[in-house]
């Protein structure tokens, strides 16, 4: 048999936006945005996604689009739902789109708190692991080594990890998704939209130009971070139920660190680092499902 | 102060990005293209194999056969005597191991036998008549494009039944005669003059044959067996391979003795030596050829061997010497043998010191055959002794199978039957000076000339699954007789097999070039199932398509802007 | 319920005035001596008589992030906050007047550090001046509760936020009787905020996108004009007030000014004292008048030089100090005189920075000093 998708879509998200070609955050996006449907309003704060959304007069998104400035994006939904809750439209969907500066780093304390509030938002974390729109800065969710031109000697410290840190506060639905397996991000996608209360997913999106990589390979270098087990897929319920969704094949890490050029100064003992490390996270992670 | 609120509209957003051109960021756009997959373009009867190979997966079972009789009206028979060389090709093989192609091809024959599929019937009657000389693959072949494309055609052979080597010499347990009885007689339900028992064999008898047709194709096999001179002298028993092979198959029990030595290396050889194996003689086989190199279908050489065959390859016999009275001693020495297709008595070089002797009571003779060319014109007959393609094509006169090729597989006789009948077709198209429509196949045919490599599937969408191979039934039992060494496969083991096809080259609508466009460019043609188109407005031509094309069916064109 | 009195803290008057407002979403965060209105209005909310989604937000950023949303998706907006909260909200001030959310914020003035300290002090709403957003400075809670009514009116007309201020503790937690307007009289007076522009998938326009250079320039220029008319909407929305309830402020207080050689100029709880201090002064037969300035942004230029064309000497007295350029009102009062023929001499005095107390003498010392004096061109600190 071979794995193929059958991804209902209704057309939220439009051509025409301005991605670079071959963008990974405009793939999930479209995934992210046509599950969800037209009965949503969005909020995004600077970031590609804000390029991507379209310059006035035009947006590339046929839902109503706020954007917000980059820490305020939580506090910034959930002040539309709670809107339009008290206005009766209970059934609109309002989501977050938010990159992982302005999640991970400057948007955190609205995040967490929105979270503690069991805020009844869909807050999407789209992630390609640095202040990519202004130039491939590091972030909080810039993996250990990485070369940024704020780390240009890599990054000494490692990617935090969010998907736990929300699941800590235990809110309804916190998963991880990637552009790579896209029936798993809009499976997500769909459970989320039925959910109530605060639901969190981190979606690694790689950024062509920001990690040094091809066009045309958005997708391959994603599900290659998913089957070396870099970013594995799961999801975790009420903080506590956990799901892994993918097992990955046991790929070695250096398979997936050789697509991009932000690790091509690594070293043979770096990389060896780098896969116990993950072996441990694996470990770590199986442990709690 | 409603005029007031009606200025605000500045800030809020009302268009929409689809209006934008972004396909004018492109330097490549990506275009959809049929390509040639390993499998079709090795196989000698260019089949159609990812097509029909869906068409199982996808159980649309009848669909899948009518893909294949279009170009081989015996896929019953091919899917056991095949030496299917899609296989040795299939990009699977480098990933979790080749799809069983010939098995898959069994099981659809069978099943068409099972269910009384019938062959598709000449769309229009057409007036020309054509001479089929020899009833076998090739001829029958050529017989039946001919006449699927309306032709009249009459076949002429020499035995009391139709068939040739499937029929006397490949043996029963890899080809039962009813397989072959029931595909034949399907075939004949078309409507063919058939004239059993006529040998051609004068040069007038020919002639006027040629008189009487507007053409003719000549495939009569190559049964002069080649003798071998060390051999000459002796009292030893000696057969030839086809004669040996045709009398079993008559159900007769030759006198081979206990110890029998084949000689050669070809197909006949293994045919030979485990039909010998089945009359209780202890064989051994001893070719020219190194193992790698051996004509023979690898999978009869391994079965064959592991029913107990010894192998000698890369020797031969330079004399014998009798033992008493019913037994000798065959001298051996080892050699370097290069095969040729076009050099009729390739080099042999002894390798000194290397003398070995096998004892033998008999020995089968399988070191090749030749046609017997008399009651043909003597330009028809080239250097090597084969009757040549394309001769005189001009005059009417085709060739093909076994009598005008060295490459002498059932499928390759198939293969030459087919495009010699779309040469008749042409020549007499040519004739009446008009072209009615062109029904030539290669419509259909690719566009560019490399068959898609391993390298451009993305193996990401095939999870590792082992191939499913037909059952071989015990050794005891198909030694002990002439039934059907393999057991098909079940229709759930054919599906399942089917689907580990990469369908390389061919879009079967997996949709992921529509899934992985993040322009949305990729739009699925509702009305063209099965098809994708690009919107050049939006392209950005990234080439994600191309790069998630799980079997190449993408392919990125530079534009000049 | 019809109008009645009640004995209401400034801060509790404000909280009832937000009852009879009716917003939909209450995003705000606590912090001294801001808290009272919050605490108030969840307990208001919990009694059922205020049907409102208050969210208990975790920064007085966020709460001003939600408040805009809130606004932008069609609802009636309130919050409250003070000091280092409305620093923290910098901002979002800017980010919802370029927004076009009408949201009413309730600011209780207090110093801002460092160093650390609680008394009443103008300069944190001062110091907001240029954010886009309206700013009235109230002297009572009655007057803080009648301008949150009033402002919610002037602000949904043309689509700007506004700031009612009034001073730590002077205002916001002195306890006085209070008139609380019936319900029917505030309906009659305030109609629903429906806006014609939201987040609402039925519409489908967003909010937000980046803009060229011309459209933001545009977009600038859109609230200019929009700030242009709020003097004379306030001034209207006060009006119709009064008539309905018979309290009105006007945009500016003029008292005792007609025939005053002198005019004291204030905003806030310092305006009552300086009331005072004219009573006492038009005892002793010094023509002293009172000129409190309500409506601080805009500033009521045009206002303010009619009022003070004909006045020879003026005297701003600033509870507020930026440094570098000294008080607040100082600044713009010299500013709206600039260029009028027979300008008053424009006397500023630093008083009551940090919260220092400022008794009715020592304004008439003021007085007395200005009188003496040529007025300085900057601010001057005082006692």
């Amino acid at each position: 048999m071979m794995i193929s998708y059958n991804i209902p879509e209704e057309k939220v998200f439009l051509s025409g936006h301005n991605a670079c070609p071959g963008c990974g955050e405009a793939l999930a996006l479209r995934y992210i945005l046509n599950t969800l449907g037209p009965e949503t309003v969005g909020v995004v704060p600077p970031s590609c996604i804000a390029i991507i959304s379209g310059p006035q007069p035009y947006s590339s998104m046929r839902i109503p689009v706020y954007q917000t400035t980059l820490e305020a994006s939580a506090a910034s939904a959930a002040g539309i739902k709670r809107a339009l809750d008290v206005q009766g439209k209970t059934q609109v969907n309002v989501v977050a789109l938010a990159g992982d500066g302005g999640t991970y780093d400057i948007g955190f304390q609205a995040l967490s708190a929105a979270a503690e509030r069991n805020e009844d938002i869909i807050y999407i974390c789209l992630d390609n692991e640095g202040y990519m729109n202004t130039g491939a800065q590091k972030s909080s969710a810039t993996p250990w080594l990485a070369y940024t031109t704020s780390t240009p000697g890599g990054k000494p410290t490692g990617k935090k990890n969010v998907a736990e840190i929300m699941a800590a506060h235990e809110i309804p639905y916190v998963a991880t998704a990637t552009v790579g397996f896209p029936d798993d991000l809009t499976a997500k996608i769909r459970k989320a939209k039925e959910m109530k209360g605060m639901r969190f997913i981190v979606v690694l999106t790689p950024c062509l130009a920001g990690w040094g990589v091809p066009d045309s390979q958005a997708v391959r270098v994603s599900r290659l971070a998913v089957d070396t087990g870099i970013f594995p897929l799961y999801e975790v319920e009420n903080g506590r139920k956990y799901t892994l969704n993918w097992e990955p094949r046991g790929i070695p890490v250096d398979t997936y660190l050789r697509t991009q050029s932000r690790y091509k100064h690594l070293t043979a003992d770096q990389i060896e680092e780098i896969q116990q490390e993950v072996n441990r996270n694996m470990t770590y992670l199986r442990e709690k499902q | 102060m409603e005029v007031l609120k009606k200025e605000i509209p500045t800030i809020w957003t009302t268009g929409w990005t689809d209006i934008m051109n972004t396909g004018t960021w492109r330097s490549a756009m990506p275009i959809y293209q049929k390509r040639k997959s390993p499998c079709q373009d090795i196989c000698p009867v260019n089949g159609e194999i990812p097509t029909w190979l869906q068409n199982l997966k996808s159980e649309n079972l009848e669909e899948a056969w009518l893909e294949i009789v279009a170009k081989n009206p015996f896929p019953a028979v091919t899917g056991r005597v095949c030496h299917h060389p899609c296989e040795s090709k299939c990009n699977r093989k480098e990933y979790d191991g080749e799809v069983g192609i010939n098995s898959l091809e069994q099981f659809l024959g069978d099943l068409a036998i099972e269910k009384g599929w019938s062959l598709p019937k000449p769309s229009q009657e057409m007036e020309e008549r054509v001479a089929v000389i020899g009833g076998g693959p090739a001829g029958l072949s050529c017989a039946y494009q001919l006449r699927k494309a309306g032709y009249q055609v009459t076949i002429f052979e020499e035995q009391p039944e139709l068939g040739g080597l499937l029929r006397f010499a490949i043996p029963e347990y890899r080809l039962p005669k009813a397989v072959l009885a029931k595909e034949l007689e399907r075939l004949l339900e078309l409507g063919f003059n058939v004239e059993l028992n006529r040998k051609i064999i004068t040069k007038e008898d020919f002639e006027q044959l040629r008189r009487e047709y507007s053409a003719v194709f000549v495939a009569v096999g190559a049964y002069k067996a080649k003798s071998l001179p060390q051999l000459e002298n002796t009292a030893m028993k000696v057969w030839f391979c086809l004669d040996f092979l045709a009398q079993v198959k008559k159900g007769e029990k030759p006198d081979i003795g206990r110890k029998v030595v084949v000689i050669g290396g070809g197909n006949a050889a293994i045919d030979s030596a485990r039909t010998a194996l089945r009359l209780g003689a202890k064989v051994k086989v001893l070719s020219l050829e190194d193992r790698a190199d051996l004509p023979a279908i690898n999978t009869e050489v391994v079965d064959g061997e592991r029913e107990g065959i010894i192998y000698y390859h890369g020797a031969m016999v330079t004399g014998v010497e009798p033992i008493g009275t019913d037994s000798y001693m065959l001298k051996c020495v080892k050699v370097v043998f290069k095969p040729s297709d076009t050099d009729r008595f390739p080099k042999t070089v002894v390798l000194k010191d290397t003398e070995f002797e096998l004892q033998a009571d008999s020995v089968i003779l399988a070191i090749g055959q030749e046609p017997d060319t008399t009651p043909f014109p003597s330009e028809l007959v080239s250097a090597v002794g084969l009757l040549g393609s394309g001769l005189m094509e001009n005059q009417g006169l085709f060739v093909g199978g076994d009598s005008s090729s060295l490459n002498r597989y059932v499928s390759a006789a198939i293969a030459d039957g087919k495009n010699q009948a779309s040469k008749i077709i042409e020549y007499m198209k040519g004739n009446k000076g008009a072209s009615e429509g062109n029904q030539n196949e290669q419509v259909n045919q690719t566009v560019d000339s490399e068959p898609v490599k391993f390298s451009e599937v993305n193996t990401f969408y095939f999870p590792i699954m082992p191939k499913v191979n037909r059952e071989i039934r015990s050794e005891s039992n198909s030694l002990s007789g002439f039934a059907e060494i393999k057991a098909g496969l079940s229709q759930a083991e054919a599906i399942q097999e089917s689907s580990r096809c990469f369908s390389c080259g061919h879009c079967i609508s997996c949709n992921n070039c529509f899934y992985f466009c993040p322009d949305q460019a990729v739009v699925k043609n509702s009305d063209l199932c099965g098809e994708y188109h690009i919107l050049e407005q939006y392209c950005k031509g990234c080439g994600l398509c191309v790069e998630e094309c799980p079997r190449g069916a993408v392919t990125l064109k530079e534009e000049a802007r | 319920m019809t109008a009645h009195r009640k004995l209401l803290s400034g801060n509790h008057a404000v909280s009832y005035g937000v009852m009879l407002a009716k917003p939909k979403v209450i995003p705000v965060y606590p912090i001294t001596p801001q808290t009272p209105i919050l605490e108030k209005i969840t307990e208001l909310q919990t009694a059922g008589e205020l049907d409102a989604d208050i969210m208990t937000a975790e920064s007085e950023h966020s709460a001003m992030a939600a408040c805009i949303t809130a606004s932008l998706t069609g609802v009636r907006v309130f919050t409250a906050t003070a000091s280092q909260g409305l620093m923290l909200m910098h901002e979002m001030l800017h980010y919802a007047s370029g927004a076009r959310a009408p949201i009413i914020m309730a600011n209780v003035n207090r110093t801002i550090g460092s160093p650390w300290a609680f008394w009443p002090d103008q300069t944190d709403s001062l110091a907001q001046r240029d954010c886009g957003w309206i700013q009235y400075y109230c002297e009572t809670g009655q007057e803080s509760l009648d301008t949150v009514i009033q402002a919610f009116k002037v602000a949904e007309q043309v689509m700007l936020p506004a700031m009612v201020i009034h001073e730590a503790f002077y205002v916001s937690h002195s306890v006085e009787p209070v008139e609380i307007p019936g319900q029917e009289t505030v309906d009659e007076y305030l109609p629903p905020f429906t806006p014609e522009h939201r987040l609402d998938p039925a519409i489908g326009e967003s909010w937000g996108n980046v803009v060229n250079q011309e459209m933001y320039y545009r977009h600038r220029q859109d609230m200019g004009r929009a700030m242009e008319h709020v003097c004379d909407l306030a001034q209207k929305a006060d009006q119709a007030w009064q008539e309905l309830t018979g309290r009105g402020y006007g945009i500016m207080e003029e008292y005792c000014c007609d025939d005053a050689k002198v005019v004291l100029a204030t905003m806030g709880g310092l305006a009552g004292t300086a009331r005072e201090a004219v009573d006492i002064l038009r005892q002793k037969g010094l023509k002293v008048g009172l000129l409190k300035v309500k409506l601080f942004r805009p500033f009521p230029v045009f206002q303010v030089r009619k009022i003070l064309s004909a006045i020879p000497k003026v005297i701003v007295m600033d509870r507020n100090y930026a440094p570098g350029t000294g008080g607040f009102l100082h600044q713009e009062i010299k500013a709206a005189l600039y260029g009028l023929a027979n300008s008053p001499e424009v006397h500023g005095y630093l008083v009551g920075v940090g919260g220092v107390n400022v008794s009715p003498e020592n304004i008439m010392d003021l007085v007395n000093r200005a009188m003496a004096e040529t007025a300085f061109p900057e601010s001057v600190w005082v006692g």
